[in-house]
């Protein structure tokens, strides 16, 4: 009885030093898993909203700014969109063949971006763009110099039958509505990346195609196509398949294809100029400086009579420098 | 006053203390327990988880800088502008490995954009991505990054449901843990505080109970008492009757067979005087007349045997004396004290006196080589004090004494205790012995009953 009072007795000394150590150790636990949380679940768990590298462009003074190798002179080097490379490697091995001396490399498409990406870097000399300069681009210093305008066609595989079709089918045919041509084989339809210069000037003309077209990205209805060299191929080879491509490629590459009419009138230079033909893109070499020297002559040369001929006779529509 | 308060405020704290004590030790484990349970599993749920994000993020990074690498090695210096052949090799990782962006940065760290909308996949909420990174060589040289973002906030909120489920775990384990022990320590308490009322009310009545029963003890010892005093009573009426039948047995045996024979005596010398002397009848008579004196000494004997016949003859005083006087020889004095009181004494108490002495006196005669006697018969209020004395060897009662040799000193008690009297022997070795013998006198002279015995 004595016992228990004692025991009860919080005033006790002894038992309410226990106690008192009891609660120490189980903070110390409590801790001790705070401090197993802490150091390695949070770490773990704390991701970062902001990435881990830096955005947007270089300034050219800056640290990080890398310089391109050195390139030999007298060799002029030109990237960009895949629109612009059968155009400007015809003018390029006209420019070639009147002035022995100087060489003239058109790379691979790197694409629109790509291009002026690489002026401003300084990795190539001249830019090549089928499309109008973004407003960032514009800000770091690039200029635009349009040398052709392109119709951007609807080019059909030889197996389709139909020589002509209208806006609204266009747009039906890459929504899914329509699926079969007049032969009643099925349609294939090839896509180029979101991005693409030509449909984006198809967009821009032909608000249906527009989301249509955005539909089928969403939805991956169609097969996607990353460049206009394996959309050439793809749109060869595949039976029933369907695509938009650029007039001169079919015409300067000889290709298998068709192009078909639009609303009645096909892709040449009258019915674009008077905008019965909706659709069409202008190609424009991207230069960081006003250029000199090889790249100057480049852009004389294409902007020639030589060069207007060359353009026009492959369904290109020249344009004047500065519009 | 203050004796009964006491007890109940040390009940009282007594109860609160104990499940006190126990639920301020039992809170501390309690909350640990808690602690443990809910916080562990989510805890180690959402480190694994991170990790293997994390670990699914840096292969899909370095698989992505694998692809790239070709690419950069096809084309050294133009790969990073072809924003759409990146795209095509990325977009695959972040479809198909659960990538929430996949970027890739040159070697100055800047990121090298692809898209005006970055890769990014739609299922990739808002909320922290956890970053991995893997090199992309060319010609042993780092030309860039691929760099893999996860999103945590699906670990994250999968961490934070598990909490739930596992909260309520801990709370129902450590609500079992703290309600089972302090329930069954309070049952204990009440068992104890039934146990402590009891002991007070027990307390309380164990006096009275004590008082109860040692009434009820002494009820019986007094039943007993009374039931051995009749039991005594009993034995000693079954002397006095045995008593009085020997001796009217004896006085019989006496008074006819003994009177027939002294007659036969008589005439048998009558018969021998008268008869020729050595003639045949002579003998015949002097024979018988032998055999009829050894009849008359057996007939003496067993009259003595069945009753000292010599009590009825010159009563108990005279009797004794005789007694000592057949005892006394030349180095032997016997010093006599006797007295009796005026009514006499009952035949029982007179016979048991006699053979007391004289068992005593025989004793002292054959063990004790004493010089003197002393042999006292006193009157008391109540009692008939009997004392035989003698200074002779003395011996060690027990050893070799009542019981262990002849049947004398036993007898003796035993006939005195049927009396309800009692007996006691003083000696040692070498300093005499002393018996002392106390008789009730009134044990048998209240029922009338019994006096017409004893006088029989
Ligand atoms: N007065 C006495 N003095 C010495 N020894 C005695 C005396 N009375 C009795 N004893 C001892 O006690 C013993 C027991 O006596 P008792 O019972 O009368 O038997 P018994 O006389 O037949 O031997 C005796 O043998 C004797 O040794
Ligand atoms: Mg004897």
């Amino acid at each position: 009885m004595e016992y228990t009072v004692a025991m009860a007795e919080t005033a006790d000394p002894r038992a309410s030093a226990s106690l008192a150590a009891l609660w120490a150790a189980v903070l110390l636990g409590v801790a001790g898993v705070a401090i197993l949380a802490a150091v390695f679940v949070a770490p773990l768990l704390a991701g970062s909203s902001d990435p881990p590298f830096l955005e947007g462009q270089v300034p050219k003074n800056s640290l990080l700014y890398q310089r391109s190798t050195p390139r030999p002179h007298g060799v002029l080097h030109l990237a960009g969109s895949g629109s612009n490379i059968p155009l400007t490697r015809a003018l390029a091995d006209a420019f070639v063949a009147r002035s022995p001396d100087a060489h003239i490399v058109v790379f691979e498409s790197i694409g629109s971006s790509g291009g002026v990406m690489a002026v401003y870097d300084d990795v190539v000399d001249l830019g090549l763009i089928s499309r109008p300069l973004r407003e960032r681009e514009a800000l770091v210093g690039v200029d635009a110099i349009p040398y052709a305008r392109v119709p951007v066609v609807v080019a059909v595989n030889l197996s389709v039958p139909d020589t002509a079709i209208t806006t609204d089918e266009l747009a039906d045919i890459f929504a899914g509505r329509k699926t079969r041509w007049s032969d009643g084989a099925p349609i294939t339809v090839l896509q180029r990346e979101r991005g693409d210069s030509g449909h984006a000037a198809v967009a821009k003309a032909l608000p249906a195609f527009a989301a249509a077209d955005e539909a089928a990205y969403r939805e991956h209805r169609w097969r996607v196509v990353l460049h206009d060299r394996a959309m050439q191929e793809a749109l060869a080879i595949t039976p029933g398949a369907v695509g938009l491509l650029d007039v001169g490629a079919i015409s300067l590459q000889r290709l298998p294809l068709r192009a078909l009419e639009l609303d009645g009138y096909g892709p040449s230079e009258a019915s674009v100029q008077s905008g019965r033909y909706p659709f069409s893109k202008d190609l424009a070499f991207a230069a960081l400086e006003a250029p000199s020297g090889l790249a100057a002559e480049f852009i004389r040369f294409a902007h020639s009579d030589e060069g207007r001929a060359l353009m026009k006779a492959h369904g290109y529509i020249p344009l004047p420098e500065v519009q | 006053m203050s004796e009964k308060t006491a007890p109940a405020s040390r009940a009282r704290s007594g109860k609160v203390g104990l499940r006190r004590y126990l639920s301020a030790r039992m809170l501390p484990l309690v909350v640990l327990l808690l602690v443990l349970v809910s916080a562990s599993a989510p805890l180690a749920y959402a480190a694994l988880q991170a990790r293997g994000l994390r670990e699914q993020a840096r292969t899909t990074a370095v698989q992505a800088a694998d692809a790239i690498a070709r690419e950069v090695q096809e084309r050294p210096v133009l790969w990073r502008y072809d924003a759409g052949k990146l795209l095509a090799h990325l977009r695959a990782y972040v479809d198909n490995a659960g990538a929430a962006r996949i970027e890739i940065s040159d070697r100055s760290g800047v990121r090298i954009p692809l898209d005006t909308e970055s890769i990014a996949s739609p299922t990739a909420g808002a909320g922290p991505l956890a970053w991995e990174a893997a090199p992309i060589v060319l010609n042993e040289q780092v030309v860039g990054h691929a760099w893999v973002a996860v999103s945590l906030a699906e670990a994250r909120t999968a961490a934070l449901l598990l909490l739930g489920p596992f909260g309520l775990l801990g709370v129902g384990l450590a609500g079992l843990l703290y309600f089972i022990p302090l329930g069954a320590i309070t049952r204990a308490e009440r068992r104890i505080e039934q146990s402590q009322a009891a002991l007070a009310r027990f307390n309380q009545t164990l006096e009275q109970q004590v008082a109860e029963r040692s009434s009820q003890l002494s009820e019986a010892y007094e039943q007993l008492r009374q039931k051995e005093g009749r039991l005594r009573e009993l034995s000693a009426r079954a002397v006095l009757l045995q008593e009085a039948e020997r001796r009217v047995i004896a006085r019989e045996l006496h008074d006819s067979a003994g009177q027939a024979l002294t007659a036969i005596r008589i005439n048998l010398q009558l018969m021998v005087q008268l008869a020729e002397p050595d003639s045949k009848v002579a003998k015949m008579a002097a024979r018988t007349l032998t055999i009829v004196d050894a009849t008359l000494e057996e007939i003496r004997r067993a009259v003595s045997m069945l009753g000292p016949a010599i009590l009825d003859d010159v009563g108990l005083v005279a009797a004794i004396e005789r007694l000592c006087d057949d005892f006394e020889r030349e180095d032997l004095e016997i010093s006599r004290e006797l007295e009796v009181p005026d009514g006499g004494l009952s035949a029982a108490l007179e016979s048991v006196c006699y053979r007391v002495i004289q068992e005593a006196l025989t004793n002292a005669a054959r063990h004790a080589c004493a010089s003197e006697l002393r042999v006292v018969l006193r009157v008391e209020p109540a009692h008939i004090v009997l004392e035989v004395r003698d200074n002779g060897r003395g011996f060690v009662p027990g050893e070799r004494g009542e019981g262990s040799g002849g049947r004398g000193l036993v007898g003796m008690r035993e006939r005195v205790e049927l009396l309800g009297g009692n007996l006691r022997i003083d000696t040692a070795p070498g300093s005499g012995t002393a018996i002392r013998v106390e008789l009730p006198r009134r044990a048998l002279s209240d029922d009338g009953d019994d006096s017409a015995v004893v006088v029989a």
